[in-house]
């Protein structure tokens, strides 16, 4: 009777949390986790008695015996791994240790799990979300990526890449440090909304081999991606430090269906064979990367470099291509980095520290468009227009930074940093038609269509950009600290003015456990090359460049923000950030008038209000809890359109809210030590608000053409993954569930797609396989 | 109707999306109210503690009446240990008890002045902190181990802490944490002005001594 009624429990419970999904292996699975979050808590009490237990021994110990025990297991440091309330701002830090009991696979997995954060994936490209931004062919511009402080947003679209394109693998990833609000005051340009930092390992943590192996799968039928890397690291006894890791990666697409494309008359259903026309499935989803990176630090400095490229497959078919699975279309993203680093203290309160980089970054783009030589069809019996559209970027970047205490409670921090960016270029061809009239008279009906390789587009600029900031931490009394920065940047070329950008937090520790922040900034970013320079002289599409209309001002933000942070105990912390942000005369390409078009303009002004509510906690059995919701209420100018003749007015702009910007955002992330030390549960949810698309084509009923925007569905995403750490000695082994509950969800779509929205993986598994020796 | 029907799903699936968080919120609190145990760090450095109170030696005259039968372990800040320290409360160190006095947090509980153009604090419990034989300085005070030292610095205390540069700062024995495993380093010139003798043994074992000599190089 009892188990009876347990089970109608359970199934009420399972119903509700699985928003009345019927199916019966992710009821198990959600089973399985609440048995793991029992047991889990339940452990707290024996770990307790066992504890008492282990005390009386240790003081039997003599010293030598002590001094030999290990203290730092994976989970068991309780202490934050900085007091970041000291921060002049919000700040997350994300662990190693976290990555891997999570199974993030990305650094787009792990930002997306942070307070306030998100992200959207066009099957191209992860772009990040922060506080409800989120613009329409924004590639991370307004985020500043850094590796190890190295700068990452490259030079031609400032594109900082966090999906697969990003530099390193996750593995190797030390920690992240994810600052909030606007950073520009000590990082110059791009950094808008804030500043992702990301530590690498050193070669002393591996010490020695490493291999690591990833299966993932949609459905145990078929091996989707596949993905290896090899490390060796070590400390030598002169001192040198070494680390070295490659990793390679391949993904056989999964078969997704886009019903933008589906052109098939439910009333002329295909016979079978039938290729044309499309259904809307394409399994053109593939995708491919090799990374290598390596690092030594010997004393003071530090010197490492990098390499990594992507190729994807897109299977959306943006700027108007073919969507025919016969038909790959693709980006390629190669990068390639050198960085020294130099670090000296010549006391407890000064030191200085140098950084020079070289990197370089292609991007390739190939695309197939309909060619109207019907005649002049290829083995699949369509005649295709190839285009290829290159970006490239070198720069070189140096920085010194002096820290020292010249008055008492005065720690000044000095800086300069310059970047001579040696190559800015856009190459674009497209195999073109160009009537051609065999007699001279035009009169006559004889027309014979050409084709060549036409340069479309041919850019090739290089810039220089230097920058001055000073920052003082003032602690004025023990409870009080005021952080007051100010930068001096001067952009060369016609990309924009020079800048300065003040930052001030005034920090006040109301006591041992309660930190309030004011915090007041703005920050900057510079157009890119490709904002203010790239044009389309196509027919079909005659689209002009900015600077021919007169070029595009920097985009600037104003933020406001007070933030709250709360130690209920030690080990946990609460947290509260009201903020206001300012976006003004920012950069924005959303236009309907075609499918393809990038006219970016300065749009005027953009606004987000909104809150983040926090709370973060460790706990000596080994679990570990994030919870956070944030609010955010974005506004701007919203352009409405008038549709005559088939083309698209811009009639007024109205206010309202931005697209692809999440009103609500809830996160929970939840680590349980199922056996101590040994096996883990990392459990994350996130739940999205609906999210806005940007204004599309489309046609109604009687054929006419109307402007449409559409809200994507709202969602749950839960992740579990399993690790169990020495399974036979050293070798580790984790198996991961992304999308639990299998939703269906969809994110907003850019500009440069048809599509209104791009559906996102359902369920997948990924096992992964670590070995060291 | 069928608006309807979606309106009721949305409103369910906000319910179950708010009963969620507010479990995992409730929990979190929940978890967070049991006293938090001491990490294996602070078991091992209640350990190494109970381990230097058997190498050093008090001087006589401060061995008085009260603390002729005990000494005072001294917690400054919040108590990393736990209950680490009840297993040593009944034993016994040279035929003395050992008891344990926890200190407010330096911030709260002292008073700044200027005395010769000097910045100095003035502790609430100063006197007592004085009377200990060994003061942890926890880590919650950890910015004011400079301040803590010197008030204490003149009396027969035993100073411990775990700050990257206690020693410099004054304090007589600092850990420090290398490649997993606990270490510690003494401050010699810092424990002849607290009058304490601390045998070769312990100096022995010490990862880092601070001596005259080395100051004079």
């Amino acid at each position: 009777m009892k188990e009876k009624n347990f089970w109608k429990w359970f199934v009420c419970l399972k119903d509700m949390i699985m928003l009345k999904q019927k199916n019966s292996l992710t009821g198990t699975v959600l089973l399985i986790f609440v048995f793991l979050i029992v047991f889990g808590f339940s452990q707290q009490a024996f770990a307790k008695e066992a504890e008492e237990n282990n005390q009386e021994e240790l003081f039997e110990m003599g010293i030598e015996e002590l001094m030999e025990i290990e203290v730092e297991t994976v989970t068991t440091a309780s202490k934050f791994a900085q007091k970041v309330t000291d921060a002049p701002s919000s700040v997350t830090v994300i662990t190693a240790d976290e990555i891997r009991l999570y199974g993030w696979r990305s650094l787009a997995d792990i930002l997306g799990s942070v307070k306030g954060f998100y992200t959207s994936y066009d099957r191209s490209y992860e772009r990040i979300g922060v506080r409800g931004f989120s613009l329409p062919g924004d590639t991370n511009t307004r985020i500043l990526i850094l590796v190890d402080g190295f700068r990452m947003n490259e030079n031609v679209r400032g594109h900082g890449g966090i999906g697969h394109e990003f530099l390193l693998d996750t593995d190797l990833i030390e920690r992240v440090e994810i600052v909030r609000g606007p950073g520009s005051a000590l990082y110059g340009s791009n950094a808008v909304f804030g500043v992702v930092n990301v530590i690498t390992k050193d070669g002393k943590g591996i010490d020695g081999f490493e291999f690591s192996g990833d299966m993932f799968t949609e459905k145990f039928k078929r091996l989707e991606a596949q993905r290896g890397r090899i490390t060796y690291g070590k400390e030598f006894d002169n001192g040198l430090d070494w680390l070295v890791s490659a990793s390679l990666y391949g993904r056989d697409g999964r078969m997704m269906y886009y019903p933008h494309f589906n052109e098939i008359d439910p009333e002329e259903p295909p016979e079978p064979g039938q290729i044309w026309p499309p259904d809307g499935y394409t399994p053109n989803d593939d995708e491919f990367f090799h990374k290598f990176f390596t690092k030594l630090t010997l004393g003071e400095f530090a010197l490492e470099a990098g390499f990594s490229r992507r190729k994807k497959e897109i299977p959306t078919a943006p700027k108007g291509a073919v969507f025919e699975p016969e038909y790959h279309q693709w980006k390629f993203d190669t990068q390639a980095f050198v960085g020294l680093t130099y670090e000296h203290e010549f006391s407890d309160t000064s030191s200085i520290l140098g950084r020079l980089s070289y990197n370089a970054y292609n991007h390739r783009r190939k695309l197939k468009y309909w060619s109207p030589q019907w005649w002049e069809y290829d083995d699949y019996g369509y005649a295709i227009n190839p285009s290829q559209f290159d970006r490239r970027g070198t720069w070189l970047n140096g920085e010194l930074q002096f820290t020292h205490e010249p008055i008492e409670n005065h720690k000044l921090t000095w800086g300069t940093e310059f970047q001579y960016n040696g190559r800015q270029d856009m190459y674009m061809t497209r195999r073109g038609d160009e009537e051609v009239y065999e007699n001279d008279d035009p009169c006559l009906p004889i027309i014979r269509y050409d084709s060549w390789m036409n340069h479309l587009l041919d850019v090739q600029k290089n810039s220089r950009t230097w920058g001055l900031y000073v920052q003082d931490e003032w602690t004025m009394s023990d409870t009080l600290a005021l952080n007051a920065g100010v930068r001096y940047d001067n952009i060369e070329g016609s990309l924009a003015r020079d800048t300065i950008n003040p930052r001030f937090a005034l920090i006040n520790n109301w006591s041992d456990k309660t930190t309030a922040k004011l915090l007041y900034g703005t920050a900057f970013r510079s157009p890119t090359i490709q904002e203010v320079y790239y044009e389309d002289e196509s027919e079909e599409l005659e689209q002009t460049s900015a600077d021919s209309r007169g070029g595009l001002d920097s985009e600037t933000i104003e933020t406001y923000e007070i933030v709250l942070e709360h130690y209920f105990k030690p080990n946990l912390r609460g947290s509260l950030s009201l903020f206001h942000y300012k976006l003004l005369d920012f950069i924005n390409n959303e236009w309907i008038a075609t499918p393809t078009a990038q006219n970016w303009q300065n749009w005027g002004m953009a606004q987000a209000s909104g809150l983040e509510a926090g709370l973060d906690g460790k706990w000596e059995n080994g679990v570990r809890a994030r919870a956070s919701y944030s609010f955010v209420d974005t506004r701007y100018r919203e352009p409405r359109y008038n549709i005559v003749d088939e083309d698209a007015y811009l009639d007024e702009k109205t206010p309202g809210r931005m697209p692809n910007s999440p009103l609500h955002l809830g996160k929970l992330n939840l680590i349980v030590p199922i056996v101590e030390n040994k096996v883990f549960a990392g459990f994350e949810a996130q739940y999205n608000s609906r999210r806005g698309t940007t204004w599309h084509w489309r046609w109604n009923d009687e054929d006419e053409p109307v402007a449409v925007k559409r809200k994507t569905n709202d969602y749950l995403l839960a992740n579990l993954t399993i690790t169990w750490l020495d399974v036979v000695k050293n070798m580790d082994i984790s198996f991961g569930v992304y999308n639990l509950f299998n939703t269906r969800y969809y994110h907003p779509a850019w500009g440069d797609n048809e599509l209104l929205s791009v559906e996102q993986n359902g369920r997948s598994f990924l096992f992964n396989l670590t070995y060291r020796f | 109707m069928k608006k309807d029907m979606k309106k009721k799903k949305d409103t369910r699936k906000i319910t179950a999306i708010l009963l969620l968080l507010s479990f995992a919120a409730v929990g979190i609190l929940y978890a967070a109210e049991g006293e938090s145990a001491p990490s294996k760090e602070y078991q091992v450095k209640a350990a190494f503690i109970y381990n230097f109170i058997k190498f050093v030696d008090w001087p006589e005259e401060t061995v008085g009446d009260d603390s002729a039968r005990s000494i005072t372990i001294g917690i400054i800040g919040e108590n990393p240990f736990g209950g680490a320290f009840e297993a040593i409360i009944k034993k016994k160190i040279h035929d003395k008890e050992v008891v344990v006095k926890h200190f407010g947090g330096f911030a709260k509980n002292s008073v700044k002045y200027r005395q010769d153009n000097e910045t100095k604090y003035k502790y609430k419990d100063e006197e007592a902190l004085k009377a200990c034989q060994v003061l942890f300085v926890g880590p919650s005070e950890n910015r004011y181990c400079k301040e803590i030292i010197d008030i204490i610095k003149d009396n027969c205390v035993l100073t411990v802490g775990e700050t990257r540069y206690f020693l410099e700062d004054g304090g007589i024995v600092g850990f420090v944490t290398e490649e997993k495993k606990v270490r510690f380093g003494i401050n010699l010139i810092a424990a002849e002005r607290a009058e304490l003798t601390i045998r070769s043994k312990l100096l022995r074992l010490a990862k880092r001594v601070i001596k005259q000599e080395e100051r004079n190089s």
